[in-house]
């Protein structure tokens, strides 16, 4: 239908307009369609990372560094295509595996949407075992991580019961470092409070 | 000499005819060919655009009817031929044959009626070209009773009745704005505002999206005579929203791939949180894939999503559920499948009875464009490949009306239904049109309790081609425009919002159209000038259906003339019954109303046409056939003028006025002035590359035909429909010698 091919450039000045205040500026975070898949979001952190979520899958599939002086998205239509140098690159990413007792148990997902508040941007679901609902919220805080990480998200669920953790599928690999409130490596989110998944 | 011996005598002189239970439908007879060849007596058919493979038989008695086929075909296809047998569908999986052997294949059992002609369609898939070709030579009828069948020329079937001559009004679109409108161009220059959703935010607001992800906020005190509308940007970042609901303080907006909801949580005026209410269908990432338009009834979204097209040319592939009206809780995010078989609904809204009002876009399955008051479960009957849709039936639910495009519509809009405050068209339903352009009006009745109905050419001269609407408490409608293509001027052109008024002022033209067990009645806005009206003779009645395919586009099938018995004016002069000597269901009736029509006042008959879908004819309910006044012989005798030889500007002012000027107007697509001979650059479909082409009469049919084949440069694929599958050979023989004609004159 209509379609132009253009760079993220920053957003057009219109009358009226917030500018700066108003959130989901395309500059920093894009709802359209990333590298084919249909229902995905870009998030940008800091200068020149984005992380790149199925939010079918509840799940990042992409972390890339745009190339220098330039945007990290190519925007034609409705679908736009990462630019750069790939971080982290996991197209048929599963997502995450629950575990109740030991076993591990089938999930369903529902994106419930994004917030973006401040320097912070949100991302929730629920994440639906059998029997049981879980929220799950993720943070991709818009300012850069420390010198060893590359990217770094903040994720917190409520309602996990006692028994019940949460991990990244082991077919998505171990990029991921997951550390608990506390600041200790952990295999598994199995607590309330914010758990830190960072990129090295 | 006695009987007996007269019947030996014939007998032994005349030679045996035996009468055939077979009839042969040849590939050589067909209403279009498209862009395949013939070899001889075969067709050898490798695309399906533009190709109609149809004849038209008859019946002298019921009988059950077996079809088969002739051909032969070297290679599997990835897709089936549909044969359509007076409207019933059957698919047929082509089986490969020996290379150039022919074989004969069982299509299936039909039962043919006696009476009008039945129409046969054999339709290939659409989209696709294939390099074996399906080398066709006939379909044969076989029937158990000697001599019942017979096959009308294709030449014959195909043709339609003579059209009166046409100007603005009259078998023409309108030429400019409705006498009872005022109008107020809402226009920032620095801004192309391609609205996509819109609606009111309590009395004076009005909120509307953008084809650029934008939400604005208009806030109506504000907004002068003069100068820029106080427009402001309140949300940004949506992903093709393609409609707005508010219930209350609540925004939704259907987006690309989801429902969303807008929240505004520390309540700054910007909406800092987009909540997923819903993404619970599937999709890809085809570009065709949309959420249309969005209302809220009873704490439930309903929108549209359309079909993709992406894939049309490759395997036909749907994901599940697309094409169907969704239903969703606001607040759970239930979601329900609530209709399907939609191709391009570009609009949804509320009907006066409180049901839902969807538009849908004429292409394939869709032979004429559509206002659908949705029935729950109901299958509007556009399939792809299997899997089906799951509300898929063999037979399917008819729209209240039928568009027909070119005629009323092309590309129609949201509907929505006119304020109270505007006169005798409170009530009606009104729909935009992103190509045609305008405002069409639609009257609804029902018939044992199925919606059906009249459109009536309203208003063009707008700035805008409308595509979302709001309504202020006073009645007062802005309406959004949109436009598709490259060329960014006539985007910015046609774009944006304007405020239209109802001014009150007298206009003389059918206001409605009722059904009546022996024919329709048609009211006017004022009653007719005393003594005028009872002449059958000033009706030009005609009557078509239509048959779904799965190539783009639609002929009329039994276009043919309809008799007018009577004409009856009622005591008050508003009203005209026009008793009918036939009406088929599932048909339309068109009525052309003589321009020499004029009010008790003085004034002018404004429009001309109007359509009436007849999905039901009532029961014992016969409108009131009088006795016609003497002083009726006052009328002219002559109430249409025929012109032979004009059939070509009859088509172009048809079929081409939406979309090219013959004056240099850029529209959506190029002007066609000084067309004939002139050199055109072109440019080669998955190629940069940029031809020069002289445009020859060769040229000019291959793109009516093709358009697809050599585009003009600025302009994008799949803009223009293949006309083949819409206009007759005849037809097109005609627009091609209208257009090559010097000069042309619109």
């Amino acid at each position: 239908m209509l379609c132009a091919v253009l760079f993220l450039a920053e957003a057009p000045v219109i009358a009226g307009d917030d500018g700066e205040k108003l959130p989901f500026n395309p500059v920093k975070i894009c709802r359209l369609s990333l590298d084919g898949k249909p229902r995905s979001i870009s998030i940008r952190q800091g200068g020149d990372v984005w992380l790149g979520y199925d939010v079918e899958k509840a799940a990042v599939f992409k972390v890339w560094q745009a190339p220098e002086g330039k945007p990290g998205l190519k925007i034609t239509s409705f679908k736009a295509t990462s630019a750069g140098t790939s971080l982290f690159d996991k197209k048929d990413v599963e997502g995450w595996q629950m575990t109740r007792n030991g076993k591990t148990e089938p999930l369903t997902v529902s994106y419930l949407g994004c917030t973006q508040t401040g320097d912070s941007f949100e991302l929730s679901w629920e994440l639906n075992p059998t029997g049981g609902k879980i929220t799950l919220t993720e943070r991709v805080p818009s300012t850069p991580g420390s010198n060893t990480d590359r990217a770094y998200r903040e994720l917190r669920v409520e309602s996990l019961k006692a028994g019940e953790s949460l991990s990244p599928s082991p077919g998505d690999g171990n990029a991921w470092v997951v550390t608990d409130p506390a600041g200790k490596s952990v295999s598994s989110i199995s607590g309330a409070g914010w758990y830190r998944l960072s990129l090295p | 000499m006695n009987l007996r011996i007269t019947t030996f005598v014939l007998a032994c002189i005349l030679p045996v005819i035996a009468l055939s239970r077979e009839l042969d439908l040849p590939a050589t007879d067909i209403f279009s060919k498209g862009s395949n060849q013939y070899s001889d007596d075969i067709l050898e058919i490798t695309k399906g655009r533009g190709a109609t493979i149809g004849w038209y038989i008859k019946a002298k008695q019921e009988d059950e009817v077996r079809v088969s086929i002739e051909y032969s075909c070297a290679a599997p296809l990835n897709q089936d031929y549909q044969l359509s047998f007076d409207g019933i569908d059957t698919f047929w999986k082509v089986t490969p044959t020996a290379e150039k052997e022919f074989s004969r294949a069982e299509l299936g059992v039909f039962k043919i009626r006696p009476g009008l002609p039945v129409l046969v369609l054999l339709v290939p898939p659409s989209g696709t070209k294939y390099k074996h070709p399906v080398r066709f030579r006939k379909l044969i009828v076989a029937g158990s009773k000697p001599g019942n069948l017979s096959r009308l020329p294709a030449s014959e079937g195909a043709k339609g009745p003579a059209t009166p001559a046409t100007s603005p009004g009259f078998g023409a679109k309108l030429s400019g704005l409705h006498p009872a409108l005022s109008t107020l161009d809402l226009r920032d220059e620095a801004l192309t505002l391609r609205v996509s959703g819109m609606k009111m935010r309590g009395e004076n607001e009005i909120l509307f999206t953008t084809w650029d992800g934008d939400l604005f906020s208009l806030d109506l005190t504000a907004v002068t005579e003069t100068g820029p509308p106080p427009f402001r940007r309140i949300a940004r970042g949506l992903s093709e929203p393609m409609g707005l609901a508010v219930s209350g303080p609540r925004i939704f907006v259907t987006e690309k791939n989801q429902v969303t909801e807008l929240i505004d949580k520390d309540n700054d005026g910007m909406f800092e949180t987009y909540r997923c209410v819903s993404q619970d269908w599937p999709c890809s990432m085809d570009y065709h894939e949309y959420l249309f338009g969005a209302v809220v009834k009873d704490d439930h979204l309903y929108f549209n999503a359309s079909v993709g097209m992406a894939r049309r040319g490759i395997d036909n592939y749907q994901p599940p559920l697309r094409g169907s009206v969704i239903k969703v809780h606001i607040d759970s995010g239930e979601t329900e499948i609530f209709a399907g078989g939609l191709r391009t609904p570009d609009g949804i809204g509320l009907a006066a009875d409180g049901g839902i009002l969807v538009t849908d876009n004429q292409g394939e399955w869709l032979p004429a464009n559509k206002l659908i008051h949705v029935e729950k479960g109901g299958f509007y009957q556009f399939r792809s490949i299997p899997p089906w849709h799951p509300l898929d039936v063999p037979k399917a639910t008819p729209p209240a009306v039928w568009l027909p495009h070119g005629e009323i519509a092309a590309s129609p809009t949201e509907p929505f239904v006119i304020p109270s405050n505007w006169g005798p068209y409170a009530g009606q339903v009104l729909f935009g049109d992103e190509t045609f352009g305008g405002l069409q009006r639609a009257f609804l009745e029902k018939v044992d309790g199925v919606t059906q109905g009249a459109v009536f050419r309203f208003s063009q001269g707008f700035q805008h081609h409308f595509h979302r609407f709001a309504i202020t408490p006073d009645g007062e409608l802005y309406a959004g425009g949109i436009a598709r293509g490259k060329d960014e001027e006539f985007i910015h052109r046609v774009s944006g919002l304007t405020r239209i008024r109802y001014t009150g002022n007298d206009v003389f033209e059918p206001l409605a159209a009722r059904l009546y067990t022996n024919g329709l009645e048609i009211e006017f806005t004022l009653p007719l000038a005393e003594g005028t009206g009872w002449n059958p003779a000033a009706w030009h009645v005609t009557q078509w259906g239509y048959q779904a395919t799965q190539t783009y586009g639609g002929q009329k099938v039994r276009h043919r003339r309809t008799g007018v018995r009577s004409a009856t004016v009622s005591a008050d002069r508003r009203r005209v019954f026009l008793e009918l000597a036939e009406i088929t269901p599932g048909e339309v009736i068109h009525v052309r109303l003589a321009q020499s029509l004029t009010s008790g006042n003085g004034l002018p008959l404004r429009t001309g046409d109007l359509w009436y879908t007849v999905n039901r004819i009532p029961a014992n309910l016969p409108g009131e056939v009088k006795a016609a006044p003497p002083v009726t012989f006052a009328e002219p005798k002559s109430f249409f003028h025929y012109t032979k030889g004009d059939a070509g500007q009859i088509l172009f002012q048809t079929y081409c006025t939406s979309c090219h000027s013959l004056d240099g107007t850029k529209l959506v697509g190029p002007s066609l002035q000084g067309l004939a001979g002139s050199h055109l650059r072109v440019i080669q479909p998955g190629s940069d590359k940029v031809l020069s082409v002289m445009a020859t009469a060769d040229y000019i049919r291959q793109s009516i035909m093709e358009p697809n084949a050599l585009l003009a440069e600025g302009y994008p694929e799949n803009i223009m429909p293949p006309m083949g599958g819409i206009l007759t050979d005849k037809q097109i023989d005609a627009l091609v010698n209208y257009l090559t004609k010097e000069p042309v004159t619109p």
